[in-house]
């Protein structure tokens, strides 16, 4: 279920029986979900992760979150982004390579793309609203090639994954749909008021969004903090100057890399490969 | 050559005539991939690489025992190459600031190409392929900026068989995937640098160091700018990172910090204004 503010569509696919069997979406799903994301920039997909491991993952990144307040305990009331190892319970392609939403992300950004990003990000018990933004500014500016702007392919997909159930009391990330193909001069144009979605979500759904699309983190009013996992896949050239400038590389051992299947190695070798020296530049 | 040169005279006009110098200049360069500016860095400056070349070379058996190939050396920046007048060039600068597209920029490598003598010419060079694919929509591919610019000085004046740079103009709005065969092979450009002249290319056009069939070495400064969002993996290991040690960062002249900040990890991403041309 998604709160729908004025005339604003957020599409979902839900895997039905069959396609839960198979471990993946039928083509003509398929087809509807990767039209769905370059529309509207963004689509969630129901109950696409395996809960029990989400839980799992819950579980430790806890531990995580409570070793990274513990540092400085002024970080408990601000909205935490900590980066996660690929590793463990992590390291499997149920995870970075979900079987129903990778293969969308993957079509669209030319079967071209890298785990660029892997973080947990947490709104603690009362955390504020953030202003509207977008994730990184256009590529290129509105002066350089206004005709073609909003033509211009995805290559900057983000990922969130719940580890609790998305509520109105703990808020979800609201998002202003087909505002990612706005030029900067249109973008200024959106405001609080404009269409938007709040996407309530349940543990196992996902919610995917193009890079360039305006979005929030809308306040927690609940009592407990709000864990999400988070990933952005991209075009190896793409590298991000902005939000997630830190960490351009996800946290991953030699040894962890090895251990992925060779079908899904090409998503990080950019940082064990041949490219590595220009990729860490 | 004549429709893309710019010679540093013409590269410092009358305030007046600035914009309209720099409009063709970008218009320029944008249908062409290239552009040459002549009479860029002085005779002296090219001394000074030549200079430090030579050391560097002394101390690389690789390069020293090498023959028939072309080497690509990394040069740090220190010393006499820690000068604004190479990597910063106010002759060059401006423009490759205007043909970027987002006004703000990084020094991404800093290298000098050496052909020793008998080397043969080298396979045709994309520096980087089209961003997107765009199968379906190729009318983009003519329109999307560069992003991405190399520049190649002459350490010596190029005699015709020396090594010239072959480019093959407006290669670079061609698409990546079919180019070796879109590219018409009798289109090209070969460029005889004079001494102390450089030509800018686009990342993505196609260029190639011809045959040195002369008895002495040819020696090219190459430097590459880039967008921040930017980075090159096609290029792979072939690219070396900047060598800068933070003593020699603290001599680079302040306003032309920003090219180099990325090397030494002090660019705060947040603050998109670090790099805006002043």
């Amino acid at each position: 279920m998604t709160q729908d503010h004025g005339t604003a569509l957020l599409p979902e696919i839900v895997p039905n029986e069959q396609e839960k069997a198979n471990g993946s979406l039928n083509p003509d799903s398929f087809l509807d979900a990767v039209n769905a994301l370059k529309e509207h920039g963004c689509l969630i997909m129901r109950n696409c992760f395996d809960q029990e491991r989400l839980k799992e993952i819950h579980s430790r990144s806890n531990l995580m979150y409570d070793k990274y307040i513990e540092q400085d305990i002024k970080r408990a009331k601000e909205r935490a982004v900590i980066p996660l190892p690929l590793a463990t319970i992590t390291n499997t392609p149920k995870i970075y390579a979900n079987e129903f939403a990778f293969p969308v992300i993957n079509e669209i950004i030319d079967h071209n793309s890298i785990v660029r990003s892997f973080y947990l990000l947490v709104s603690p018990a009362g955390g504020q609203d953030q202003d509207i933004h977008r994730d990184h500014p256009l590529l290129f500016s509105d002066a350089c090639m206004p005709d073609i702007i909003h033509e211009l392919p995805p290559f900057d997909i983000r990922m969130f994954v719940p580890l609790v159930d998305l509520t109105p009391e703990n808020g979800p990330p609201r998002v202003w749909p087909k505002t990612h193909l706005l030029t900067e001069a249109e973008e200024t144009l959106i405001t609080e008021t404009s269409g938007y979605v709040d996407p309530y979500m349940q543990i196992g759904d996902c919610l995917l969004i193009d890079g360039r699309l305006m979005h929030k983190g809308v306040e927690n009013k609940s009592n407990q903090t709000r864990p999400v996992i988070y990933f952005a896949y991209s075009q190896p050239w793409f590298r991000d100057t902005t939000n997630f400038y830190r960490a351009n590389n996800p946290e991953m051992t030699e040894e962890e890399f090895n251990k992925v299947p060779d079908q899904y190695k090409s998503l990080l070798k950019h940082y064990f490969g041949e490219s590595r020296s220009s990729y860490l530049i | 050559m004549n429709q893309v040169a710019i010679s540093a005279k013409e590269a410092t006009p009358a305030a007046s005539e600035q914009e309209l110098y720099m409009q063709t200049m970008v218009k320029t360069f944008r249908q062409n991939g290239v552009v040459l500016f002549q009479d860029t860095y002085s005779t002296e400056q090219m001394e000074k690489i030549k200079r430090a070349l030579e050391t560097v070379t002394e101390g690389s058996p690789e390069v020293k025992n090498s023959s028939k190939k072309r080497n690509i050396i990394n040069l740090k920046i220190e010393g006499e190459l820690n000068s604004e007048a190479l990597y910063a060039n106010r002759s060059v600068l401006g423009s490759i600031m205007a043909i970027l597209p987002r006004r703000y920029l990084m020094l991404t490598s800093f290298c000098a190409s050496i052909l020793d003598p008998h080397t043969p010419e080298e396979r045709i060079n994309y520096g980087h392929k089209d961003l997107f694919k765009l199968s379906d929509k190729k009318h983009l591919i003519r329109k999307i900026p560069p992003f991405e610019i190399i520049l190649i000085a002459a350490l010596k004046d190029i005699e015709p068989g020396a090594g010239e740079v072959r480019v093959w103009p407006a290669s670079h709005l061609s698409p990546s995937e079919s180019r070796p065969n879109t590219v018409d092979q009798s289109q090209f450009i070969d460029v005889s640098l004079r001494k102390g002249d450089c030509i800018l290319i686009d990342s993505r056009l196609a260029h190639q160091f011809l045959a040195n069939s002369s008895s002495a070495r040819t020696e090219y400064l190459m430097i590459r700018y880039s967008i921040p969002w930017f980075r090159n993996v096609d290029a792979g290991t072939h690219l070396p990172s900047i060598q800068l040690s933070e003593e020699e960062y603290e001599k680079v002249d302040p306003p032309v910090r920003f090219l180099l900040d990325h090397a030494r990890g002090k660019i705060d991403w947040t603050q998109q204004t670090f790099i805006k041309v002043k």
